[in-house]
């Protein structure tokens, strides 16, 4: 019982400790917190991603009446920028459609000669490391959903990770089955995030 | 816990938090890519169907090899140094053109085309014992490829009726013009053995068709040409440009994995050829147009949804742009394709015709055994009519190709006839000169065979409106009043030869 009193204070000071160092947690993740503004960037400091697709109204691709077995490819430029070396995650959180499960998605790391418009995959060459991504839209959008499932991209050339400057640029393929059921189906509208994240 | 211990713990996770922050202290950043949408189409699309093969020669005359549908275009190139060979539907007889030279179209390569396949003789280009030859087969199909046949005028034209705006043209001139073509992404119309282009061949791909200009490969006057006209139709045939790097393993995107292709250079200051690949050839493979063995360096493989290219000039130089035109097998209807159940051809005798006569304008000649067409001065011109009941089209599909098919029996060489869809309706035991029907203003032309035979005209689109309103066929010299040139075919009466449609339904 002559314990009772030392210990109720300790275990106060247990739960203090715990409440700190969740706030102290919020602050910390308000320091990472994510825009969601295509092309904008959030250097809070030290980490800045942007891609050169000219903002919000320019998608990858927006594909309609496609024929069974059609698709397209589409190249966007990430480029990373900040002080501190970071690591680049890939995920989308939309939702898909019906289309999902019968869009095959091809997801390679490369770079590009020249400087063709968004989104030209014209003189893309894909680095040594072969796909980032094969499998379907509905696949990707099941296995990467966020930070933590993100598709991680250790950097341009295979690297251990992005330092200043760097940028990938990363081609899509985007196909719909060969086959008389994708008919009159649809994808829904959907976003793909790269986050980077100081390592 | 003793006190100690507790305060030991809380001192720890103080600690650790504090550790926990660091680490947490992940600076994010994204950027993101929205709006990304995917939708496919209504309903299945028709398409052309492709099958490619392969086979040894064996100097073995009428070869026959089957193909899993009628086949309204087939090309085929051998291993050995021997042109390339195509042969169209619209081309009568024993007869198909070499694709490289200056060589008019030729007896014993590609015979016939077949409701089963295709026909080879024994020249080399096509079955040299031993040597390995391979072909591509195409089928004709509303929207994805058409086909026809023109006589040459001297003039600069356009055609239209195609039915779409072609990615893709041939033109192959009868005569020793050479064969020629355009992608879209050209600026001018190659011929496929080594050239810098000319800007009076196919000058240009319209919303409907292609124009022409007055080169002698495209336009002489009075000599016959046919024409194949590709569209692109996304997952089964890509017409696009790429840009070379010279180094091997460029790639081109097709979205397919193609079973042949053509490339060239654009290059119209430097000579280049145009080289193909059909994926029945050893790995590795393409060849030339021209009279040329294998090339390994060139289009070197065909991979799930893209063509690789070599280090040669022609398929990939350095800075330069080329073109590139890519099918994809599918041999067979439906899946993904057309919903036409049963493709194919049927025939049909005609069930009314008859001749008119200038001279006689109030005559009719309903129930004679031939059908006169006359250029002749004097008001003595003589025309022709014929119409047939048309076969039921079967569930899902369309009319792909149709061909009129008239017996000449006396042919009169360097006479072009027309055959045109009559306005309105006749009767076999009452029309006359008189009282004939007008035609409409596009009509079909056709040469004469050079003895007594068939005499065709490609009429798809005409047979397409027939389906709607069916007034039958009239045919006339394009020339009238000119001389005296009396063409007979057998008629319906006749008992034999009777004047057929054939129908392709795919």
């Amino acid at each position: 019982m002559r314990s009772s009193t030392p210990r109720k204070v300790l275990a106060t000071l247990l739960v203090l400790t715990l409440m700190g160092a969740v706030t102290g947690g919020a602050t910390l993740s308000a320091l990472a917190s994510e825009t969601e503004n295509a092309g904008n960037t959030f250097a809070a400091g030290s980490v800045a991603i942007t891609d050169n697709d000219g903002g919000p109204s320019n998608p990858l691709y927006n594909l309609s009446a496609l024929e069974p077995g059609q698709g397209a490819e589409r190249c966007v430029k990430v480029t990373y920028n900040g002080t501190l070396n970071g690591t680049v995650r890939l995920y989308t959180d939309s939702t898909i459609g019906s289309l999902g499960t019968q869009a095959n998605l091809t997801i390679t790391p490369g770079t590009q000669s020249g400087s063709p418009a968004f989104p030209s995959c014209a003189g893309f060459t894909p680095d040594s490391g072969g796909n980032l991504f094969n499998g379907t839209l509905a696949g990707f959008r099941t296995a990467h959903n966020n930070w933590a499932t993100g598709l991680a991209d250790a950097g341009p050339g295979n690297a251990t990770s992005w330092t200043a400057g760097n940028t990938v640029v990363y081609r899509y393929r985007i196909t719909v089955a060969d086959d008389d059921t994708v008919v009159n189906k649809s994808s829904g509208a959907h976003r793909f995030v790269w986050e980077g994240q100081n390592q | 816990m003793t006190p100690r211990r507790l305060l030991l713990a809380a001192v720890c996770l103080i600690v650790g938090v504090t550790g926990a922050g660091a680490t947490w202290a992940a600076f994010s950043s994204t950027t993101e890519n929205t709006g990304n949408s995917l939708a496919t189409s209504a309903a299945t699309p028709a398409h052309a169907r492709i099958a490619t093969g392969t086979y040894t020669g064996n100097n073995t005359d009428n070869r026959d090899f089957a193909v899993a549908f009628q086949p309204h275009v087939v090309i085929i190139k051998g291993t050995n140094t021997q042109t390339g060979s195509v042969r169209t539907f619209t081309m009568s007889g024993d007869a198909a053109k070499p694709m490289a030279g200056a060589t008019a179209l030729t007896a014993n390569i590609i015979q016939s085309l077949t409701t089963t396949g295709f026909q080879v003789g024994t020249n080399a280009r096509v079955n040299a014992t031993g040597v390995r030859y391979d072909w591509v087969a195409f089928e004709s199909s509303q929207g994805a490829m058409q086909m026809g046949n023109y006589i040459g005028n001297g003039a600069a034209r356009s055609f239209t009726g195609v039915g779409f705006s072609p990615e893709y043209v041939m033109v192959l001139p009868e005569g020793t013009g050479r064969a020629v073509s355009r992608a879209s992404g050209q600026g001018t119309s190659f011929q496929f053995d080594a050239d810098t282009g000319n800007a009076a061949r196919v000058t240009s791909l319209d919303a409907d068709g292609f124009s022409v200009g007055t080169s002698a490969d495209v336009n002489t006057s009075g000599q016959n040409y046919h024409w194949i006209a590709w569209n692109r139709r996304g997952g089964l045939s890509e017409m696009t440009t790429y840009n070379g790097t010279g180094s091997a393993g460029l790639t081109a995107y097709t979205g397919f994995q193609p079973a042949y292709a053509i490339t060239r250079r654009n290059d119209t200051t430097t000579a280049s050829e145009a080289h193909q690949r059909i994926d029945s050839q050893a790995a590795g493979d393409s060849y030339p147009f021209a009279a040329t063995g294998a090339l390994t360096n060139s289009i070197t493989a065909f991979n799930s949804l893209e063509v690789v290219f070599g280090t040669n000039a022609v398929a990939n130089t350095n800075g330069a742009t080329h073109s590139l035109v890519a099918f994809k097998s599918r041999p067979y209807p439906g899946g993904g394709g057309s919903s036409c159940a049963t493709p194919g051809t049927q025939t049909v005798n005609a069930n009314a015709d008859g001749w008119v006569d200038q001279a006689s304008p109030g005559s009719n000649a309903g129930g004679d055994s031939v059908l006169k067409v006359t250029s002749k001065t004097g008001n003595a011109n003589t025309r022709a009519f014929v119409r047939f009941t048309l076969p039921a089209t079967p569930a899902g599909c369309s009319v792909a190709f149709a061909k009129l098919r008239l017996y000449n029996k006396s042919p009169i060489a360097g006479r072009t006839l027309e055959a045109a869809s009559v306005n309105a309706a006749w009767v076999e035991g009452t029309i006359n000169w008189t009282n004939q029907p007008a035609v409409a203003a596009t009509s079909q032309t056709g040469v004469p065979p050079a003895a007594a035979g068939f005499m065709e005209w490609s009429v798809t689109n005409e047979v397409r409106g027939h389906y709607t309103t069916n007034n039958g066929f009239r045919i006339s010299d394009t020339v009238e009043s000119q001389g005296s040139t009396e063409q007979q075919f057998d008629s319906k009466e006749s008992g034999a030869n009777l004047p057929q449609l054939q129908v392709t339904f795919q």
